[in-house]
């Protein structure tokens, strides 16, 4: 089970407490009449699926209640960091060089 | 004028509750108004302060009397009063809401010995006091089913919980506070 | 009986107190402190069950966890049976029943035998190949009705528990700084090093009490004392401390990301026999800031022919019985050893009294300083030597001996040993099972001819001999290093007690052993539990397997329930040799959990029975359960279903219930409809964002039936919403639906829409609904309610009014779901019984009924109504189940509608809603049955469309349903058929309405 903290309750808390939601930075568009089939496509089912580091959301939804991103390890589960909705998408590359020097 | 009255019923949430002498004891709370208080800080604020309290800081509760108020998430406060006192003025126009909830939740209060050790039964959190000292309030889990639990004293804890889940969640406490009581003798 | 193979001594026995028990029918007696195995071979027992494959007689081989061969099925002491248990793990009580496995009639006799010697069919693969149809089982007829079974019947383990277990099963969560698995000397010496820093400690160990190999020392000396004395010292001074858990009895089975570690706490038996009430297994699941892995080392076996007879055991298991106890292993003792730790044990036993004839060393250098005190007491030590077969019937008999030269050949003559046991010491595997379930790497070490682990930042750090570092020294100083290493404490001086110890080389052979003649030739077993043998391996590699995993897979070595824990490594070797590649080239098979086998009911815990989940009943349930109702699941909720009077079935109580609710009127407890409050200035915004209907005009008092999307454009969710004041909405959802509607609202705020102002709050359990539906609805509300004109102008359908029933607040709705003239009386949730009890009383008077779900569903169909999840499945628009005329006229965007749009969605031709009358009016259809174009279509028609609902009307005097059928509403008139197993079914396409088409009678 996963130890996740939750940008909110600035607290770990285990993942029995979290509801994944799927890939982050994932904009509805502003305007979806004015896309076309193939953006609203990407859109609707269009996902990454890396192995390796990954921003994805997750609800506290048992705790709470609040959206909020995460940075994990699609490998080892490794979670480089929380951070709220709303906030851009970090750099992982460089907090990865960071982190090593 | 309507004849027929009617008086309310909270045995319909059917509990049975065992105490288990030296391991904890479960009650249940009185019948109580509560409110689901949701909004910006600044609203939060103003809810409150209808209840005559002060807005929770995090994961923590503020008291005053009988009435309490919860923080459940940044824009999410549980709030408590004892029936009867006058009705509530929340004030109309604010940028939150406040909804009653008084029916929705069942109080349960356990307090003793292994209070503590009965939660971790089945409660994923860290309940040690360094973790979850005296007056911390955090919604969780309990088993299968959602609690929101406020720790009162080093081993006295009070529950509130969606009435229909509670009597699964007594069951729950009482099997755990049942094994504990067989370990402990051991 | 006697206990013929006991002696004195025995450290874990409490000799005073003497436990009977059965095995296979026979009466023994042990003692307290007994294993089932410790027993067994006191009283002389060596035969302990049959090979999975080949039925060969089987002993016990271990004397822990990794054992392969003594496996039994037990009564617990409540009566609970187990099949597949470790005989070495079981621990004995008073009254104890268990049995052998994996033979019939008897163990002694087992038919299967025969299976030995047809052992050519079961050759590695032989699964694959056999069982492999349609060739073979299609061709082979006499194979697969005759053979095939038998053979599936004689494999095979334990047989499953025919009783529902009788036993509790315990729970705990748990935190801890810094998690120490394994009580041995590292495991001691680690938690004691993080209790002096303050820390909290977590200590499990597998066995019944702590010390791991030093129970079983019998030459080092810790500070001038046995060694187990020392262990013994150590957890006194554990247990006096408040920062630190002991945990006996307790497997750490899985270790799960970020430092999650599963231990099962087994209670133990004979404290069960006392109390009952215990449980019988506590899961402990805890999350550690650090853990450090001590589990130590197993043994290897010897890979020989004919290494499996009853009376070959592990060398150091056999010390273990007789230090920890006093059994004596067998009358004529020969040990088979590749590494130093056989000698020892062999003086040991010697000093107990054992008849040790002779110890056969593989290698050529031996030291002297380990020969010479064998050679002392007259034990014969012969170096550069192997046993390369045994014989022996249900017990071992002898052994053959040949020498082995420098490069490995064996020689020419061969001499028989007569013997009764021997012990066999292949080297000592360091258990990197836990690091490597943590995804810790391991690397080869050839010095060490182990797989060791490598240390990652924050990972689990391993000390002692899981690590490499055998000895006792090295392992109590590893364990020290290791505690103040995981808890980040700088490195102290030495404080490493004095020990005393013989440098002992436990790096021994991978491998088989050196053999004469054909290597296809007998069986030499690798891995005793899956009957695998090296000549397996070499089948394996000879049809060209090539990678490990492809030959744990054909050969299922290492695929048994002890998962290759003595076997794995010699299996990695032997294919290396094959194959003429190094051992890190083959590469090692993934270590998976649980370690050892967990049981089901240690992971089920209270989830069983009525606690399974939770069962939700709502405040009105228990006057439903008063008056006889028959319940239904809803989700987690029960829900009445119908209200059966004495002497109706379901049809009849369904048929009384909806002609009661269009004649007079009927009662729904609706109590389980999904609520929530939308309150805020942005309330009807966020509405028209949420639904397809338009908010912002509808004026407070007012109801509106709303339909939710998901972004794909299908429906996934419905209810009634009212507008009870100009920033306050009463959304009602389905009663499965509540939970993901809510989240699916609240996903929208929070990430996509953050600026509106608009705040939700779940009130599914606030109110109890009670629905009066039925022309006397109204005079049945109106003598109980203050504050709310109920007259038609004043209440008219879709109105909504706040007011008070029988003294209570109340929420009221004039709605219907059954096209009925129908209210829906919101009370606290505590009131709700009290009211309902009260309109009851009301309903009594004009004839009127309680009515269920069943004939709510009936109701809505004979109307056309639609329910999300019963006509909609996740693939159907709103225009499909004809709701085209909810969309609010010139609306902004909302969620699904850019879906609308897209070609699929829009084209012609999609399945559409109808009714469906059958040509016979008593045929119920079968929901979910195809509709076609033709009479008896055959198999493979493209089906049209599909039944929805399908329901016998009271009211309609016939069968009704309704059915998404292609372009269906171009079809309207046309007949179409429903095949069925006895013969199609005709019926005509029709309007989905079969009641009161105009809906007039909602307005009465």
């Amino acid at each position: 089970m996963l130890n996740i903290r939750c940008p909110y309750c600035e607290e770990d808390r285990p993942e029995i407490e979290f509801r994944n939601a799927g890939e982050a930075h994932i904009a509805r568009p502003d305007e979806p009449d004015r896309v076309d089939d193939r953006q609203w496509a990407d859109f609707l089912y269009t996902r990454d699926n890396p192995k390796g580091w990954h921003a994805e959301r997750w609800r506290h939804v048992h705790g709470c209640g609040r959206f909020f991103n995460a940075v994990r390890h699609s490998v080892d589960d490794r979670i480089l960091l929380t951070y709220k909705a709303g906030e851009p998408k970090p750099d992982i590359e460089r907090m990865l060089r960071e982190r090593e020097a | 004028m309507v004849e027929r009255r009617v008086e309310p019923s909270t045995a319909t949430v059917g509990l049975m509750l065992p105490a288990f002498a030296d391991v904890a004891a479960l009650t249940q709370t009185e019948r109580a108004e509560r409110w689901t208080l949701r909004g910006p800080d600044a609203a939060l604020d103003g809810l409150c302060a209808a209840l005559g309290l002060a807005r929770p800081q995090r994961l923590r509760a503020t008291v005053a009397g009988s009435r309490a108020a919860f923080w459940l998430g940044p824009d999410e406060i549980l709030a408590l009063a004892e029936l009867g006192a006058a009705p509530v003025d929340f004030g109309a126009g604010s940028d939150g809401a406040a909804v009653e909830v008084g029916d929705k939740f069942v109080g349960l209060d356990l307090a003793g010995r292994r209070a503590d050790a009965v939660l971790a039964s089945h409660c994923p959190q860290n309940l040690s006091l360094a973790a979850f000292p005296v007056g911390k309030v955090s919604r969780t889990l309990y088993a299968k089913v959602e609690i929101v639990l406020w720790r009162r004293g080093a081993s006295s804890f009070r529950i509130e919980v969606v009435r229909s889940f509670a009597p699964y969640l007594v069951a729950a406490l009482t099997a755990a506070a049942e094994d504990l009581a067989a370990l402990d003798r051991r | 009986m006697s206990a013929s193979y006991r002696i004195s001594g025995g450290s874990a026995l409490k000799r005073e107190r003497t436990v009977r028990f059965r095995f296979d029918g026979r009466d023994y007696v042990g003692h307290q402190g007994d294993t089932l195995a410790s027993a067994l071979l006191a009283n002389g027992v060596g035969l302990f069950g049959r090979s999975f494959k080949y039925h060969r007689p089987r002993g016990i081989v271990s004397a822990g966890a990794e054992e392969p061969n003594a496996l039994v099925g037990a009564f617990g002491p409540t009566g609970g049976f187990t099949p597949n248990l470790r005989a070495t793990q079981v621990e004995l009580f008073d009254g104890l029943v268990a049995e052998s496995q994996n033979r019939w009639p008897s163990l002694d006799f087992d038919v299967g035998a025969i299976n030995n010697w047809l052992s050519p069919l079961f050759m590695a693969g032989f699964y694959y190949k056999t069982f492999m149809g349609p060739k073979a089982a299609g061709g082979n007829w006499v194979w697969r009705q005759l053979f095939e079974p038998a053979i599936r019947a004689a494999a095979g383990l334990g047989s499953p528990p025919t009783e529902p277990d009788p036993d509790r099963y315990a729970s705990m969560f748990a935190y801890c700084d810094l998690l120490v698995i394994g009580g041995g000397a590292a495991g001691l010496a680690a938690a004691e090093t993080a209790a002096n820093s303050g820390a909290q400690v977590i200590l499990c160990d597998e066995q019944a009490e702590f010390g791991g190999w030093l129970l079983s020392e019998a030459q080092a000396e810790i500070e001038g004392r046995a060694a187990r004395d020392w262990a013994a010292d150590v957890v006194a001074r554990l247990r006096g401390r408040d920062n630190v858990q002991l945990l006996t009895r307790t497997q750490a089975f899985g270790y799960f990301p970020h430092d999650f570690v599963g231990l099962c706490e087994t209670i133990e038996d004979a404290a069960r026999c006392r109390n009952p009430a215990l449980p019988r297994e506590r899961l402990w699941q805890v999350r550690a800031g650090r853990v450090v892995v001590a589990t130590g080392a197993i043994e290897r076996p010897l890979v020989f022919v004919d290494n499996d007879r009853p009376g070959i055991m592990l060398a150091g298991a056999a010390q273990t019985y007789l230090q920890r106890w006093g059994v004596m292993p067998g009358r004529r003792i020969v040990l088979f050893t590749a590494c130093d730790s056989a000698y020892p044990t062999a003086l040991a036993l010697a000093e107990a009294g054992g008849n040790v004839v002779e110890l056969i060393d593989l290698r050529s250098n031996v030291a002297e300083a380990l020969s010479a005190p064998l050679r002392a007491r007259n034990i014969a030590v012969s170096v550069g030597a192997a046993v390369t077969g045994s014989r022996g019937g249900l017990r071992l008999n002898s052994v053959e001996i040949r020498s082995v030269d420098r490069n490995g050949q064996t020689g020419a003559m061969a001499r028989q040993l007569a013997c009764d046991t021997l012990l066999m010491s292949g080297g000592w595997t360091p258990s990197v099972h836990l690091h490597s379930q943590a995804r810790g790497k391991v690397a080869w070490s050839e010095e060490a001819k182990a797989f060791l682990p490598v240390a990652r930042a924050g990972g689990p750090i391993s000390a002692g001999a899981c690590a490499g570092k055998f000895g006792l020294r090295a392992a109590i100083r590893s364990g020290a290093d290791a505690a103040l290493a995981a808890l980040g404490a700088p490195p102290t001086v030495d404080v490493t007690p004095a020990v005393a110890e013989p440098a002992l080389d436990l790096t021994g052979m991978v491998g088989r052993v050196p053999f004469a003649g054909d290597p296809r030739r007998g069986k030499a077993f690798v891995d005793f539990q899956n009957d695998v043998s090296a000549r397996d391996l070499l089948l394996a590699n000879q049809e060209g397997m090539v990678s490990i995993e492809h030959v744990k897979r054909f050969t299922t070595t290492g695929m048994a329930t002890d998962q290759g824990k003595t076997s794995n490594l010699n299996a990695l070797a032997i294919v290396a040799s094959n194959l003429g590649k190094p051992v890190p080239a083959v590469g090692l098979t993934t270590f998976r959990m649980p370690y050892t086998p967990v049981s089901f009911g240690s992971f089920a815990g209270i989830g069983r029975g009525d606690q399974f989940d939770p069962i939700r009943r709502t405040p009105i349930d228990g006057w439903a359960q008063a008056q006889g109702a028959v319940f239904e699941d809803v989700g987690t909720w029960k829900r009445a279903r119908y209200f059966p009077k004495p002497g109706e079935d379901m049809h009849q109580a369904v048929a009384r219930e909806c002609r009661t609710v269009r004649q007079s009127v009927g009662m729904l407890d609706a109590s389980t409809l999904g609520k929530i409050e939308v309150v805020g200035p942005d309330a009807a915004e966020f509405l028209e964002r949420m639904y397809v209907n338009s908010w912002r005009k509808l004026a407070p008092g007012r109801c509106r039936y709303g339909i939710m999307l998901n972004e794909a454009g299908y429906v996934i969710d419905d209810g009634v919403i009212a507008r009870v004041a100009p920033d306050r909405f009463h959304v009602t959802t389905t009663t499965g639906g509540a939970p993901r509607v809510l989240h699916m609202m609240e996903d929208y705020l929070q990430t996509e829409w953050p600026d509106l102002k608009v705040w939700l709050t779940s009130t599914t359990e606030q109110w109890a609904v009670i629905a009066v539906q039925g022309p006397k609805a109204r005079e049945v509300l109106a003598p109980l309610i203050e504050g709310v004109d109920l007259a038609p102008k004043a209440l008219s359908h879709m109105a909504y009014a706040e007011g008070r029933i029988c003294g209570v607040k109340m929420k009221l709705f004039r709605v219907s779901f059954t096209g009925e003239l129908g209210y829906e009386v919101n009370v606290p949730a505590d009131y709700g019984r009290a009211v309902w009890e009260a309109i009851w009383e009301q309903v009594e008077k004009y004839g009127g009924c309680a009515y269920g779900t069943e004939s709510l569903h009936v109701l809505r169909a004979e109307k056309g109504f639609i329910i999300v999840g019963q006509e909609t499945d996740g693939t159907v628009t709103p225009d499909d189940v004809g709701l085209s005329w909810a969309f609010g006229k010139g609306k902004g965007d909302f969620v699904g509608k850019r879906s609308l749009s897209r070609t699929d969605l829009a084209a012609a031709g999609r399945p559409q809603m109808v009714g469906l009358l059958t040509d016979n009016p008593a045929i119920v259809l079968e929901e979910g049955a195809q509709i076609v174009a033709m009479v008896n279509a055959p198999i493979g028609t493209e089906a049209l469309g599909h039944v929805t609902s399908a329901y016998y009307s009271s009211n309609a005097g016939r069968s009704i349903a309704l059915a998404l059928v292609a372009d269906g509403r171009n079809r309207l008139g046309t007949k179409l058929h429903v095949p069925m197993p006895g013969g199609s079914v005709s019926v005509t396409l029709v309007e989905p309405v079969f009641v009161d088409p105009k809906g007039e009678r909602v307005n009465g």
